[in-house]
């Protein structure tokens, strides 16, 4: 592929922190890169580093030693056009469902309030949140509030998607059906989607590629390709056996013995 | 539908008689006991007395004029503490060096008794209305900026990583995330610091007496001067009053209104 196609690389990224007079060493000497339009999971143990990657990525994070460059800028901070969902879905109460969109393109220059307010009336349908668009935050559900920060996290256009484990807080049904929205708004926006996991399984499901992380310090152990059809299903076969395999590699590889493999 | 509203309505009714029906039993009970006791009325007035008191002087206009000049004061003092408070709170929480400077001060200041600052108030400012602010902003000042400072330091991470990624900076990041988020704690820190207000006044109305019209402090403290029970007493149900009206009526639903809308506890229906 050409070279301009490259949209995230990493180049010998370490990350080490001092807490209490310890030296912990996070990341060590990470390099990939991801294409344009790609879906890529990183996928590692807790505690192996790859929410503080996916922050560094965000530029919330500064990177201390190798660089990680998106389009061609060093991510020293935050920016609109790569957009970040995270655990907890990060709604503000003190707004309804509707405002808590529109926040997303309120510091968006160019744009007057009623187009703000119909982009994000537009990615509330998008993830079926129609007619919650007056409801408050705390009248939601978990797999709603998931849905509400998907919408407003698309909703400044950004290329590139970061999300930090947005599916671990839900039960396994709510999972299902957000695994299959968000298959569908990257087949039709084909959005650069880096997504950071502890569930194989979601890996599996949902990305092009899945870079495996080792326990602390994080190394890269595989680069692996999922090369299945869209859409895919968490009972496929080919999914649970492609499972088995990336588990076999967490197994082998890094030695992770308290690793519960989600599958 | 109508049935269930008349019900609630009865319910209402219910708790109402109840409450009087307490209130008339604790009467009762004062009364006995000074019949019982053969206390001088001077010492020790009865319920009729101390109510005989409170018609005339809100007959007269003393009482009136009283709450009046006293809420007046409660309400500037207050303002300026919540004016400089809030602002100083929230700069505390976000610069590091600052609340290494003034950080334990305000703690300091936080326990000293607000009645402290009266003899410097009155080598200050006289026998003024300042010197009776001056005192109500010491005494609630420093409470309000060590609680919302820690009221800022509270707020979840999250929303503050969630808003930079969408490109709220500076300023912007301040008032539209870290102060709303804030707030639910900032409002509890504003009850307890009004509390201070209210108790800081009462003891400055006590001490400093100024010319011009009577507060309640001051009728509280002529009514021991002049050994007139019915007036202390009288006075102590009309403070007890106010700050019972301040907390139930204005903070409860102003904590109400948020809590619902912030989801910290569940709406009825």
């Amino acid at each position: 592929m050409a070279e301009t196609d490259v949209k995230i690389c990493a180049s010998h990224v370490s990350k080490a922190f001092t807490r209490d007079h310890c030296f912990i060493k996070v990341l060590e000497d990470i390099s990939f890169s991801v294409q344009a339009g790609e879906f890529v999971a990183i996928l590692g143990p807790s505690g192996c580093g790859k929410s503080t990657l996916l922050n560094m990525v965000a530029g919330l994070e500064p990177c201390e030693k190798g660089n990680i460059i998106v389009d061609e800028y060093h991510t020293d901070q935050p920016e609109r056009h790569r957009m970040m969902m995270f655990q907890e879905a990060a709604l503000f109460p003190w707004y309804n469902v509707l405002s808590n969109v529109v926040y997303g393109l309120r510091f968006k220059k160019g744009l007057t309030n009623t187009e703000r307010k119909t982009i994000a009336s537009y990615y509330l349908h998008m993830v079926g949140l129609d007619y919650f668009e007056r409801a408050y935050v705390h009248e939601l559900s978990g797999g709603m509030k998931q849905r509400v920060a998907l919408a407003r996290a698309l909703a400044p256009n950004p290329q590139i998607l970061l999300m930090d484990e947005p599916f671990s807080a839900l039960d396994a049904l709510t999972c299902e059906q957000l695994y299959k929205d968000v298959q569908k708004i990257w087949n039709m926006q084909h959005k650069t989607i880096l997504l950071v996991t502890h569930n194989v399984r979601e890996a599996v499901v949902l990305a092009q590629r899945v870079i495996v992380l080792s326990q602390r310090p994080g190394k890269i152990l595989k680069d692996f390709p999922i090369q299945l059809p869209y859409p895919r299903y968490v009972h496929d076969v080919s999914v649970s056996a492609l499972a088995n395999e990336l588990v076999n590699v967490l197994h082998t590889k890094g030695g992770v013995d308290d690793y519960i493999a989600c599958v | 539908m109508r049935y269930r509203l008349l019900f609630q309505d009865s319910n209402i009714v219910k708790s109402l008689l109840k409450k009087i029906a307490y209130i008339f039993a604790v009467l009762c009970i004062w009364q006995f006991v000074h019949v019982l006791g053969r206390y001088f009325d001077l010492i020790f007035p009865t319920p009729i007395q101390v109510a005989s008191f409170l018609w005339h002087a809100c007959a007269d206009g003393t009482l009136i004029g009283a709450i009046w000049i006293t809420i007046k004061r409660l309400v500037l003092g207050y303002s300026v503490s919540v004016l400089i408070g809030i602002p100083m709170g929230m700069l505390c929480s976000r610069f590091y060096i600052l609340n290494a400077c003034i950080g334990k001060l305000v703690l300091g200041l936080q326990t000293l008794p607000s009645i402290c600052w009266v003899p410097l108030t009155l080598l200050w400012f006289g026998q003024t209305d300042r010197a009776i602010l001056f005192v109500v902003t010491m005494g609630s000042l420093w409470s309000l900026i060590a609680s919302t400072e820690s009221s800022v330091r509270q707020i979840p991470s999250v929303y503050v990583k969630a808003a930079r990624t969408m490109g709220a900076r500076g300023v912007n990041l301040w008032l539209t995330v870290i102060f709303p988020a804030a707030l639910p704690l900032i409002i509890t820190g504003m009850k307890q610091s009004w509390a201070f207000a209210w108790r800081s006044l009462m003891s400055a109305e006590i001490y400093i007496s100024t010319i011009g019209g009577l507060s309640i402090g001051q009728l509280l403290h002529y009514g021991r001067e002049m050994q007139a029970m019915d007036q202390v007493m009288g006075m102590i149900f009309i403070i007890i009053a106010i700050g019972l009206i301040a907390e139930k009526v204005l903070f409860a639903n102003v904590e109400r209104i948020l809590h619902k809308r912030w989801g910290f506890i569940k709406s009825s229906n």
